[in-house]
């Protein structure tokens, strides 16, 4: 019972630790890994925000406030930088730096580093306002300028030439270097318009437009189209184009007209690039002009140069002169706010508003760099507040918004890493493992070839990665209102890569696990087959070079005779393709002469006389190897047959001496012997002659039995009248030795088609076994049912002797139950009723179990009518 | 006294069955092979034949075919050939008995005189043959008088059997089965399995018959039932 209870447990225990195994174990394990990786991706995403924002990964704690943190310093620092050198480059528009939109501004002098004046100074022919140069920065003329400019003409070596671009056959350049079309003076005719265009060789090259631009030029300049170069009459066509969006000089002209007029003294393409440079330059002071505006930014800041001239934001201190250090009571209201003093480059008074991060960095960074020169003294802070919206008002918003978090979520990503680590483990030993036993279950994705499966895994990871970047970068890059809902979406999207991943990587751990990595990949299978072809190298080299030799006829063809060769090509296909008709027809003659064989019968041939070649080579093996089963089937059934006649006749001579030695032994024992001894002797005598007769006799029927040279009549009988017979001839013998049979029959009558009297030998076999062998005073259990268009009998008693042996080896010949084999019989009783049983289609089933022997034989029922 | 030429190759044997037949009373003349026999069938006044089969010079077949052709003495063929086909052989070809070797002395001894006294009184049951009496080959049963006799000796049957017997007799080659007879003999129907007439057959085989288990009268039909073979 103890152990029964203990083995129950352990069963239990099993069942127990298999759990995780279990459906809800492995979703437990997928869940957590994906949320904990949402959780870690928020977490992470929180710091980089933080970090990003101005936090301080040394400095977890952090100020409370993004004013007083480094970054803003840095912020601070790099934006009046910026401010600084826009000031000193707004000097050369005007003495104060101010930005004026009417200010007039000669392009040739701005860009020579002359300061200009209020009033125009320059030359009004190359002179803009502040705004038209604003306008055309916006209009992005700087770079199409450039872009002209740049144009490379080189030289004229050759009309058609590479290098030879040339714009205009009229011009200097194009007469000089190659004047082979036409003259200068044909040129002139055309441009003056006294020889018309029309009909002439020129008007492949020259067209009325050019005419048109020379003309105007011609005009513009009173000298002849032919001695402005190439480049000019370029620049001028496109330039002229390029000013008539953007207006005209302060003299009313284009810089083009200009040039043209003054066409020895300017350079159109000097001027032009000094536009470019003017556009640039207000651009870049265009950005200077949003720092000095309140309504553009958070700094405030009051800084005087060594002129003395005052730059500052503050409204009120535009005219302060001389600021002092006690004038920083008024800044110390804003957050990291810092005054200094420099002269003849060091710095000789320095206070900050409050002692913070940020004011620390700010004067270590202000004391290294000069912001307008040597002598200066600087204001500077930031409006807390933030009333205007800039970089670090945003930057504050973030950072204040997170840096309260950045601990807690610091702890819970190390938890979910922790967790997800677990989960990942268990999930490693999960995948492939079910509840109910411990066998490795593979899915139909797991079974994709290997290297199908790898690429689909790349693939997988590439996109995931793509998305991952993607998503970090609309984080960060996110604006103050939408980064929690970006941080969101990155975990979403992070989660769903890791789900694809996770089918990948737990699709390879079920693989590895069950060793079909190797087994399922393609370079398996074709090495396979590459075995295999070098395996049948004789067939298969042969194949390959006609394979090899068909495929070069075909591109030597069509290569050599196209369309002809194509005709050739269908022709030779059509020619193979007979003959490979003709070898699938030999194969499926060959097929079926197998098939005829395999099912038996021996003395089919295939018919050789339509194949040839390697078929023909087959047909004919196969027809010797028919004829080689068939010989050796005979010589087979021959053996047995002599076999069968050698134990009768063997027996036979056995019998007569046998005759003699139980008729004198009854003699002798007829013959009044008083001696005890003597009696005895004879009782050994006659009890050893008459085993021996039986032997012989059960040894001829064995061997006829199992040979199956039986003649069978089959009739349909009751088995339930023949248990009947059975029992009444076997009522005295079980009588005998004390055993008491107990029969229960099917109360119907239970029809099988056997032969009577060898269905009588069957079970007078199996009587005479349990009649022999059972333990005296035991029951004998006989029992006929019918189940499922069967018929089947049973007996069972319990030997006398222990059955250490197993069912099969009861019916080998000569094997009986062990000790027992001093007894009466041969030992062939049970195998000649198993072969008798087998011969008259029935079935035949011993079963031990310790002393309980137990036979069931059953036969197909015939059902009335069926006779 | 009745003249029994026993004819077998190995002298044991035939030494043997003259021990045993001497004992009743036959007087034993003894060949050893084939051309033996048929000359002293030839010369001597023979009642009963026993030969062997394989036999030098000439077989027991043959042996049996020339007697056959003159003499119409009770032939028992002595053989190690034990074979359903050997026995059908020996049958057909005018043999009156069929025994194997090793055989059992008495039974041999019983087979001969029944051959014997079929031989010699044949002609009188004829003449008995009247009334309620009923007879196959050397079985004979004569209802008056509720007698058997096989081959002119008396057996003793008790009602039940006598009954069976007679049912059987009446209608020989007939197949009676368990549930029939139940109902015939015992008038009642016949419920659940029952060894009771089996055991009643086999009694009646044991005691008309010389070998029951190769029953020359009371016959088993295997899984059908019971019949008296007709002669």
């Amino acid at each position: 019972m103890k152990a029964e209870e203990s083995q129950e447990q352990s069963q239990q225990m099993k069942s127990q630790s298999r759990m995780i195994y279990g459906s809800v174990a492995k979703a437990v394990t997928v869940a957590v890994q994906l949320i904990c990786t949402a959780i870690l991706v928020i977490c992470v995403g929180i710091f980089a925000l933080y970090l990003f924002n101005g936090g301080d990964p040394n400095n977890l704690k952090g100020q409370s406030r993004y004013v007083d943190t480094k970054r803003c310093a840095d912020e601070v620092w790099t934006q009046m930088h910026q401010n600084a050198y826009g000031i000193k480059d707004a000097k050369l528009l005007n003495a104060q730096g101010i930005y004026d939109a009417q200010q007039k501004v000669d392009i040739v002098n701005l860009s020579a580093g002359e300061t200009q004046g209020s009033d125009v100074k320059g030359n009004p022919a190359v002179s803009y306002t502040v705004q038209q140069l604003k306008d055309m920065g916006a209009l992005g003329t700087a770079d199409t300028l450039r872009n002209n400019l740049s144009y490379d003409f080189g030289s004229y070596n050759g009309v058609s030439g590479a290098q030879g671009y040339y714009y205009s056959i009229l011009s200097k350049d194009y007469l000089e270097d190659l004047g082979a079309i036409i003259t200068a003076d044909e040129a002139e005719a055309y441009v003056n318009g006294t020889t018309s265009l029309k009909n002439t060789e020129a008007a492949d090259y020259v067209t009325e437009e050019e005419l048109e631009t020379a003309k105007r030029i011609e005009e513009l300049s009173g000298r002849k189209i032919t001695e402005f170069s190439d480049r000019f009459i370029y620049l001028f066509t496109v330039g002229s184009k390029e000013e008539e969006g953007i207006g005209v000089t302060a003299a009313g002209t284009t810089l083009a007209e200009y040039a043209a007029k003054n066409s020895t003294t300017v350079s159109l393409e000097e001027l032009y690039a000094e536009l470019a440079s003017a556009i640039y330059y207000i651009q870049s002071f265009q950005s200077v002009e949003e720092i000095t505006s309140v309504q553009n930014t958070n700094i405030r800041y009051y800084m005087t140069d060594s002129d003395g001239q005052i730059y500052t934001n503050i409204q009120e201190w535009k005219t302060k002169k001389n600021a002092v250090n006690s004038d920083m009571e008024e800044l110390k209201t804003y957050a990291s706010s810092i005054y200094y003093q420099r002269k003849n480059g060091s710095i000789t008074e320095m206070a900050v508003g409050s002692n913070t991060k940020a004011t620390t960095e700010m004067k270590s960074l202000f004391a290294a760099n000069e912001m307008l020169g040597a002598d200066e003294t600087v204001f500077i802070g930031v409006d807390g507040s933030f009333p205007a919206e800039d970089q670090i008002s945003q930057a504050a918003a973030v950072y204040e918004r997170y840096s309260p978090c950045v601990i807690p979520a610091i702890v819970i990503a190390i938890i979910s890493c922790i967790l997800l680590l677990l989960a990942f483990v268990l999930s490693n030993f999960q995948s492939g493992h079910r509840k109910e036993d411990t066998k490795i279950y593979l899915f139909g994705f797991d079974r994709m070839p290997t290297e199908v499966f790898f690429g689909l895994m790349i693939c997988g990871i590439l996109v995931e990665a793509v998305a991952a970047i993607t998503a970090l970068k609309i984080v960060l890059y996110a604006s103050t209102e939408t980064e929690l809902w970006g941080l969101v979406l990155v975990a979403a999207l992070s989660v769903l890569c890791l789900g694809g991943l996770m089918i990948f990587y737990y699709s390879l751990v079920r693989r590895i696990k069950g060793k079909n990595l190797w087994k399922n990949s393609l370079l398996r299978s074709i090495i396979g087959v590459c075995q295999n072809v070098y395996a049948a190298r004789k067939t298969s080299s042969k194949m390959i070079v006609v394979f090899c030799a068909f495929v070069f006829m075909h591109m030597f063809l069509i290569t050599a005779f196209s369309g002809f060769g194509v005709l050739l090509c269908m022709i030779a296909d059509g020619i193979v393709m007979l003959y490979m008709l003709r070898e699938a027809a030999g194969r499926q003659t060959i097929i079926e002469g197998i098939r005829m064989i395999g099912s038996g019968n021996l003395d089919y041939k295939v018919d050789t006389t339509n194949l040839n070649g390697d078929n023909l080579v087959l047909a004919d093996t196969l027809n010797t190897v028919g004829d080689g089963l068939n010989a050796a089937i005979q010589e087979r059934l021959k053996s047995e047959r002599l076999k069968a006649d050698l134990i009768t006749n063997v027996s036979h001579d056995i019998k007569t001496p046998l005759t003699s030695i139980i008729n004198y032994v009854d003699l002798l024992q007829r013959e009044n012997i008083q001696d005890e001894k003597i009696q005895g002797y004879l009782k050994v005598l006659e009890n050893k002659s008459q085993r021996l007769k039986q032997l012989t006799e059960d040894l001829v029927e064995a061997s006829k039995v199992s040979s199956g040279n039986v003649k069978l009549e089959f009739a349909v009988l009751n088995l339930n009248e023949l248990i009947q017979q059975i029992n009444g001839e076997f009522d005295e013998r079980f009588h005998n030795r004390n055993l008491n049979l107990i029969c229960s029959l099917e109360s119907e009558n239970l029809r099988i088609a056997v032969d009577g009297r060898q269905i009588w030998r069957v079970l007078e076999n199996l009587y005479g076994n349990a009649a022999k062998y059972s333990m005296p005073g035991t029951r004998i259990y006989v029992d006929t049912r019918r189940e499922a268009g069967r018929i089947y009998f049973s007996i069972k008693n319990i030997s006398e002797n222990p059955l250490n042996i197993n069912a099969d080896e009861l019916t080998e010949r000569f094997i009986r139950g062990d000790v027992s084999r001093s007894t009466e019989g041969s030992g062939l009783g049970l195998s000649i009723a198993q072969n008798l049983t087998r011969l008259q289609h029935g079935e035949f089933d011993i079963q031990l179990d310790g002393d309980l022997f137990k036979v069931t034989v059953s036969f197909a029922e015939v059902l009335k009518g069926n006779e | 006294m009745m003249n029994i030429l026993v004819c077998d190759d190995d002298h044991e044997i035939v030494e043997a069955i003259e021990i045993y037949l001497s004992q009743e009373g036959y007087h034993i003349l003894k060949a050893y092979d084939g051309i033996q026999a048929l000359r002293m069938m030839e010369a001597e006044d023979i009642q009963l034949l026993i030969i062997d089969v394989m036999m030098p010079k000439l077989d027991g077949i043959r042996a049996t075919l020339k007697i056959r052709e003159k003499s119409a003495i009770p032939i028992i063929i002595l053989s190690a050939k034990s074979e359903d086909a050997d026995k059908i052989l020996g049958l057909n070809i005018g043999a009156d008995d069929y025994v194997t070797k090793p055989f059992n002395p008495l039974e041999l001894v019983a087979r001969v005189k029944s051959q014997l006294r079929r031989y010699t009184k044949l002609g009188n049951m004829t003449e008995a043959k009247e009334g309620n009496i009923f007879q196959v080959g050397g079985l004979l049963i004569n209802d008056d008088l509720k007698e058997v006799t096989v081959d002119d000796e008396a057996v003793k049957l008790t009602p039940i059997e006598y009954n069976i017997l007679l049912l059987l007799v009446k209608n020989p080659g007939k197949v009676y089965s368990i549930e029939q007879i139940y109902e015939n003999i015992w008038k009642e129907e016949a419920i659940g399995a029952d060894n009771t007439v089996a055991v009643h057959i086999r009694h009646i085989r044991e005691k008309i018959e010389i070998n029951p288990k190769d029953p020359r009268y009371l016959k088993v039909v295997w899984g059908i039932g019971y019949k008296i073979e007709k002669q």
